[in-house]
């Protein structure tokens, strides 16, 4: 029974489901299979990469009248395939047909752009043809060659001197395909010279010149192979070369066997043609055709591109139950670029979990390295990156100068968005940007992010946290470069197309991720002194935040712990002592009446009810030399900036939960005279660790100039371990180096034991009676009067003090439970 | 603390996602780098032939054999310098049978190179004595026949058999090339030749080298026996089979034969798809589709060429497989790569999606066209009800051996259609006589014995479409109309309730089982049975007319009545429901109503014979009554 109860409680965890579900979609192809050696050859193939060809014609005129301009686009045949296109002739009609085995296209009307751009993703073949030596020339062929044997005016076939050139270079055997072939080819590849004439040359003047361009040799050759009853076509197009270009190409296709076999007497490719050739017209045409007197221009570009040919081709790899992901959402419209970072967002979202939360890195926001990476996908890497980060600037002093005037957050964020926005729509009007470059939305909507991220930029900055912003800023930057890196990986977008079952290993993955409770590697430099000390073994962020934080506490009660007022309420009930309340301001409607209360008041300490780490707390004594207040740091506040400020605490810009807030105003607490040596600075704390209602650490933290009179470690107070038992300070250290005097002050860190302690210990526990969370902190101060007043009581304490006190938690905590 | 960092920390993890991004990254850059990106295509010559070959003699060189050696190699690597040897001082140096040796091992050398049009070079230098000698004159001749001079090649063979008449390959060669140039009677001779001085695969060869020249000259019979004989020294090439096959098909021998001799090449090389196509394309002028199509099935194992898929497509059009037909066009135009053959598939489409007009628009468009696609505007036609054009074409395709069967299919279903059933059977008689296995034949035979009220025949003939297709529900239900046709009731009665054992709501089935019941004068059953179909499809107007006659022959009048006027509610201009309406009215001495429903009738169809025909008798009732009225009305005056 045991067991049976041990096997469906490890059967019904998520993982195994998923997994199961997973080897189930995996296997199933291969079952089907008569041959899996075969099918995983065929995985293989279609996962390669493939290099492919952007080709490009802009065609430019100059009027504003009824136009004609015909072209021929790109046919696909056995060596060229058409992927992808794109046209754009505003105001133009099309029409697209095919003549001839070529497809022709005309644009008319009257153009709003006077340009016309097509573009196309072209897949290339190399290709090359062994003749067999023992192929002879048909005396007739069933099929109807007449096209391809007949006499023009540019390509005669039985002229004189075409017989009489023929006569001088014929082989042995007229009657030997690879024999004529080759003499024709060697004549009229070798023995006439190529120039680059402008315009058409035909045959015989080609042959008397003995010089001519790609055109005239093809058609010398065409006359030669028709006089020998070799079917043969003109073929024109363009070499691909990566540069901007005007020119065109012809070469010629031979009939042979059923196959067209291409020959460039030009370039001298025999029964073979290079990859780079685009075959645009098969016959002699010209390439382009207009109205007169219209100024028209035109060129070609071209660039490589390595793709999967799954996001472009619909190759159904698995039992046809699973269809290629990326064909399925071109299917219902998304463009190519979007469904990939569709379809690669979750392996993104992975990279992040676990950057986060195995690594230790931190990001500006959690996702935005994401749509940032996304963006850069459009804008290309480092003009996105350079472009982004003019943004991020942009938006960061936006935010600094918008701060001065001390406008409230939400309108400040929307105008920094709105300033972000002018900019980029006055850029893109000065700035040209090509044809052809996409800016899609996901291009845009980055911007928006930014300035949210411009915000905590803005704040870090404000509160001179440079270590952080430093860290943050490295750990967003990996974060995009790893991402773009994941979107644009070719291995990896053939991959998900072909199986999108994958998706279930990620969230298999984050699952783990999200249940791992090591330590994150950048920890593990932040503990390094006190690693591997099978004495005191650490508590790391994730042990703490799964087994402790989601495990011990309850949900309402942290809801409890982060409401001040509630938690003031509850200790109020255990008669615990605590701070006073003087007034409390609900919602805007009560700003007045709260501001002519505090005003009655000399000093005060103005806390937001949901507030964290010190943020949005004023220490305010009325300014004698002007009218409002100042801080101990000397900053001034006019009554207007504090009801400005007020403003932002009840909008909730200092709450944890980032919900709406409130505020309330304590009186100003005078430092016990046994701490009073560090009280210039700031009224010092000890905060106690209590876990299960057991006291397991405790630290003295004492504010310095650099932590603008705040008791925060984070923000350069220095903590100072007490003996639980004795009460007495044993070591200090400031961001994780131990000291023995305070720096502003020289108060050397010896002999003081902490007054009260047996009262703060017995507070402690009933702080754990009044709000039982498992695990939980509360800060307590000794006030002159008052004795030991408990501040505030947290849900999710830090876990420095276990550098401060040289000693891991992680033992007493679990012997606790 | 290393334990602890392992076991502890997320390290292991980070240092797994490296490893795990580095494999990521290599594979990716290696497959990048690896690009196939060139396809060589070889194009070889399209006869089927293999020529024999002699073991190249090892020369001996005993004397300045250093100098020799040293001179090949030199004129191997330089034709200039072979074309300047008379000038070259090392060779001039050398004696008579030195320089021999010197061009003999030069051809040797550029024979085994392959480079055949140096050899030929090299051993023009000798003279025929020299050649024939030194036991050349075979590599010559073969060097020859490789660089396509053929004439020569031929001339040299015939010299060679001069001199070594015993030459098994030579002989069998020189036949290949006489054949090779459509001179069948003289290659026949040598092959002849060829048979009587060698043994083994050559006896074979030069078997099947004189049966192919029979071919070609369209002496089908002696092609069989050169075949057959061929096989007998060789069974087991694949080829010889197939060619076999090919020419028992041409002498139009037995098809079980044809297809039992195709059946044992592709047991000999079962992974060449192109024997599959040979059998299927021999099946498919046979009309055997169903049977074609299960050849190319076993083909698609072995390749995915889009040929298969064109012709699959066919056989499904043939077969009236529409979805099916769909699956393989939309395999085709993934995989076809020339675009005639997707311009085929299009067409081909265009007929599956019924579009008929606008794929006939298109052929007609055409200045030429292929059998196939004048078959396919043929079809077209017929299925858009242009008989006329339709049996234009298929009269000129019925003498092609490609599409003359079926053609003449295509012409008996005209000839159905037209209602000309004597002259389709005589068609359908015809097509069996050749092919007797195929049940959709014998089925659209047992139609027309049904149309032409011929029961009898058609169970015969349906009788064997059963047989061959079993499982079909079509067939059966045919043979039950047969059987109730013949007035064997419960016979046909048996087999509907298989039918519809297999599939309860089979409308079809149903429907006869209702018409079996009137037969059998059941009213009871047949009305619950048209209740039923008219549940299942409730706009069966026929079923429910059938039902309303159903309740007035049992007698229930009003509610027959009720119904007809539910059916004219929704179908006004039903004439034959208001003719029944109107005939009940009259048999139910209502004339006024009765009346009225003819006189509506007449209003759609003022032509109507049954209508006016019911008028007659209605106004003469209507007349008997007035003269009786009359005479009563007399009589009581009288009696007054």
């Amino acid at each position: 029974m045991q067991v049976f109860k041990k096997t469906f409680n490890l059967l019904v965890r998520p993982y195994i489901i998923l997994l199961l579900i997973l080897l189930m979609l995996f296997i199933s192809p291969w079952i089907n299979k008569d041959r899996p050696l075969d099918y995983l050859q065929q995985v293989i193939t279609n996962l390669e990469p493939e290099t492919i060809y952007k080709y490009s014609l802009t065609m430019e005129f100059n009027s504003e009248d009824y136009v004609k301009v015909s072209t021929y686009l790109p046919m696909e045949d056995a060596r060229q395939e058409n992927l992808e296109e794109v046209i754009s002739a505003k105001g133009l009609e099309i029409e697209d047909r095919i003549i001839k085995d070529s497809r022709f296209i005309k644009f008319y009307g009257k153009s709003l752009t006077q340009q016309i751009y097509y573009s196309a993703l072209l897949s290339l073949r190399a290709v090359e043809y062994d003749i067999s030596s023992e192929i002879k020339i048909p005396r007739y062929y069933e099929n109807d060659l007449s096209n391809y044997l007949d006499s023009t005016d540019v390509i005669p076939v039985n002229h004189p001197e075409i017989i009489a050139q023929w006569n001088k270079i014929k082989p042995s055997n007229e009657r030997n395909m690879l024999q004529v072939l080759n003499a024709i080819y060697n004549y009229t590849y070798n023995d006439i010279e190529t120039l680059p004439f402008k315009g058409l040359t035909d045959s015989l003047t080609a042959l008397r010149l003995g010089v001519a361009s790609c055109n005239g040799k093809s058609r010398l050759f065409l006359s030669l192979a028709r006089l020998n009853n070799i079917p043969t076509r003109l073929v024109g197009g363009v070499i691909l070369n990566g540069k901007k270009k005007k020119t065109s190409h012809q070469w010629v296709e031979v009939f042979i066997q059923d196959t067209w076999v291409p020959f460039d007497v030009t370039n001298g490719h025999f029964a073979s043609l290079p990859e780079k050739y685009v075959g645009l017209y098969r016959g002699d045409y010209y390439l382009f055709k207009h109205t007169p007197n219209i100024k028209f221009d035109y060129y070609f570009t071209s660039s490589r591109k390595t793709i999967a040919p799954a996001v472009y081709r619909d190759i159904v790899i698995n039992n046809e139950l699973l269809p290629n992901a990326s064909q399925m959402l071109q299917d219902l419209g998304i463009p190519i670029k979007a469904s990939l970072i569709f379809l690669l967002f979750p392996l993104s979202t992975l990279l992040i979990a676990f950057l986060r939360n195995i690594v230790g890195l931190k990001t500006f926001s959690i996702f935005m390295p994401m749509l940032v990476a996304a963006a850069l996908m459009y804008t290309g890497f480092w003009a996105g990156l350079i472009g982004l980060s003019f943004v991020l600037a942009l938006a960061v002093v936006s935010h600094h100068i918008l701060g001065k005037f001390h406008i409230l957050k939400i309108p400040r964020l929307a105008a920094v968005v709105t300033i972000i926005s002018i900019t980029v729509l006055y850029g893109i009007v000065f700035v040209e940007i090509p044809m052809g470059v996409e800016i899609g939305i996901l291009a845009l909507f980055p911007v928006i992010i930014l300035s949210f991220t411009a915000d905590n930029i803005h704040e870090m900055s404000s509160e001179s946290d440079w270590r952080g912003l430093l860290h943050s800023g490295i750990g967003t930057l990996v974060s995009i470069v790893l991402c773009y890196v994941i979107f644009n990986s070719i291995l990896l977008q053939g991959l998900f197309s072909l199986y999108p079952e994958l998706l279930f290993v990620i969230l298999l993955a984050l699952l783990y991720i999200g249940s791992w409770s090591g330590m994150r590697v950048i920890e593990t430099f932040r503990f390094w002194s006190l690693l591997g000390r099978l004495d005191s073994r650490v508590l790391a962020m994730n042990d703490r935040n799964i087994n402790l934080v989601n495990k011990r506490n309850d949900k309402n009660l942290m809801k409890l712990a982060i409401d001040k007022l509630q938690t003031k309420k509850a200790l109020e009930a255990k008669n615990i002592p605590h701070p006073k309340t003087l007034a409390r301001c609900r919602n805007h409607a009560e700003i007045e009446p709260f501001l002519k209360v505090i005003e009655k008041h000399n000093e005060f300490v103005l806390k937001p009810n949901k507030g964290s780490g010190g943020g949005g707390i004023l220490i305010l004594e009325k300014d004698p030399s002007n009218e409002g207040f100042i801080t101990k740091s000397g900053r001034h506040y006019s009554v207007d900036n504090l009801r400005k400020h007020i403003g932002e605490i009840l909008y909730g810009h200092f709450a944890q939960d980032g919900e709406e807030d409130e505020v309330f105003v304590e009186p100003l607490i005078k430092q016990h005279h046994s701490l009073a040596k560090f009280a210039p600075l700031g009224l010092c704390d000890i905060r106690v660790i209590i876990v299960n209602g057991q006291l397991i650490s405790a630290m003295l933290r004492v504010p310095t100039a650099s932590s603008d009179g705040k008791a925060n470690l984070h923000q350069g107070s220095i903590g100072v371990a007490i003996n639980m038992d004795t009460g007495k300070v044993e070591r200090a250290s400031l961001k994780g180096i131990e000291i023995t005097h305070h720096p502003d002050l020289n108060v050397e860190f010896k002999d003081i034991k902490i007054p009260f302690w047996e009262q703060i210990r017995e507070i402690a526990k009933n702080c754990y009676i009044a709000i039982p969370l498992g695990f939980m902190g509360t800060d307590i101060c000794l006030d002159e009067d008052f004795g030991p007043l408990v501040l505030e009581v947290n849900g999710r304490p830090g876990l420095e003090i276990q550098n401060v006190q040289d000693y891991g938690m992680k033992v007493p905590i679990y012997e606790a439970f | 603390m290393v334990k602890y960092l392992l076991t502890q920390t997320g390290l292991p993890h980070f240092v797994i996602a490296l490893i795990f991004i580095g494999a990521v990254a290599y594979a990716e850059i290696s497959m990048q780098s690896s690009s196939k990106r060139l396809s060589t295509v070889t194009i070889a010559p399209l006869a089927d032939y293999s020529f024999e070959e002699q073991p190249i003699k090892k020369i001996d060189i005993t004397k300045n054999s250093e100098q020799v050696n040293a001179l090949v190699r030199l004129f191997t690597n330089s034709k200039e310098a072979f074309k300047s040897r008379e000038t070259n001082p090392q060779f001039t140096a050398l004696d008579k049978q030195a320089k021999l040796a010197v061009i003999i091992s030069l051809a040797h050398a550029f024979f085994i190179k392959k480079s055949f049009s140096d050899a030929v070079k090299a051993l023009e230098v000798l003279s025929e004595k020299q050649r024939l000698q030194n036991k050349l004159q075979f590599m010559y001749a073969r060097s020859l026949s490789n660089i396509a001079e053929y004439d020569k090649a031929i001339k040299q063979y015939q010299q060679l058999l001069i001199a070594q008449p015993k030459s098994q390959a030579g002989t069998l060669n020189l036949g290949i090339l006489l054949r090779r140039e459509n001179r069948y009677k003289e290659a026949i001779e040598v092959f002849v030749r060829a048979i009587k001085i060698s043994s083994g695969n050559i006896k074979a060869a030069a078997f099947s080298g004189k049966a192919t020249c029979y071919m070609s000259l369209g002496e089908y019979k002696q092609a069989i026996v050169a075949y057959k004989k061929s096989i007998e020294y060789r069974p087991t090439k694949a080829s010889t089979w197939m060619s076999l096959a090919g020419a028992l098909a041409a002498n139009n021998e037995n098809l079980r034969e044809v297809i039992k001799t195709f059946d044992r090449g592709i047991a000999l090389d079962q992974r060449n798809y192109k024997y599959y196509i040979r059998k299927a394309k021999f099946q498919t002028i046979n009309f055997s589709y169903f049977d074609a199509a299960n050849t190319l099935k076993k083909a698609l194992i072995f390749s995915s060429n889009a040929k298969l898929y064109e012709m699959m497509a066919w056989l499904q059009i043939e077969q009236a497989n529409r979805s099916q037909a769909n699956e393989f066009l939309s395999l085709l135009a993934k995989k076809s790569l020339t675009i005639s053959q997707k311009k085929r598939g299009k067409l081909l489409n265009l007929y599956v999606d019924k579009k008929y007009k606008k794929l006939i628009k298109i052929l007609n468009s055409k200045k030429k066209l292929t059998k196939e696609m004048h078959y396919l505007k043929a079809i077209a036609y017929r299925k858009s009800g242009f008989f006329d054009k339709a049996s234009e074409i298929l009269n000129k395709l019925s003498t092609s051996n490609q599409f003359g069967w079926r053609a003449k299919i295509h012409l008996a279903r005209i000839d159905r259609s037209r209602g000309k059933y004597i002259e389709a059977n005589k068609i359908y008689e015809k097509l069996l006589t050749h092919n007797y296995n195929v049940a959709f034949l014998w089925f659209e035979n047992a139609l027309v014995h049904e149309n032409l009220l011929q029961p009898v025949s058609g169970l015969l003939k349906i009788k064997h479409a059963v047989n061959l297709q079993p499982k079909n529900i079509v067939y059966k239900l045919a043979k039950a109309r047969l059987l109730a046709m013949s007035g064997k009731l419960s016979s046909a009665m048996e087999i509907v309730d298989l039918v519809l054992a297999q599939k309860k709501n089979y409308i079809k089935a149903l429907k006869i089982k209702a018409e079996l019941y009137a037969a059998k004068n059941d009213s009871n059953n047949q009305i619950k049975v048209y209740k039923h179909l008219i549940e299942l499809q409730e706009n069966d107007y026929t079923s429910k007319e059938k039902l309303a006659q159903a309740y007035i022959t049992l007698g229930n009048i009003k509610e027959g009545q009720q119904l007809l006027l539910k059916i004219l509610g929704e179908q006004s201009h039903n004439i034959s429901v208001r003719y029944i309406l109107a005939n009940s009215y009259y048999q139910s001495n209502e004339l006024t109503k009765s009346l009225g429903e003819v006189k509506k009738i007449l209003l759609l169809d003022k032509d109507n014979k049954q209508a006016k025909d019911l008028k007659q008798l209605i106004l003469s009732k209507i007349k008997e009554q007035q003269v009786e009225t009359e005479d009563m009305i007399l009589k009581e005056k009288l009696n007054n």
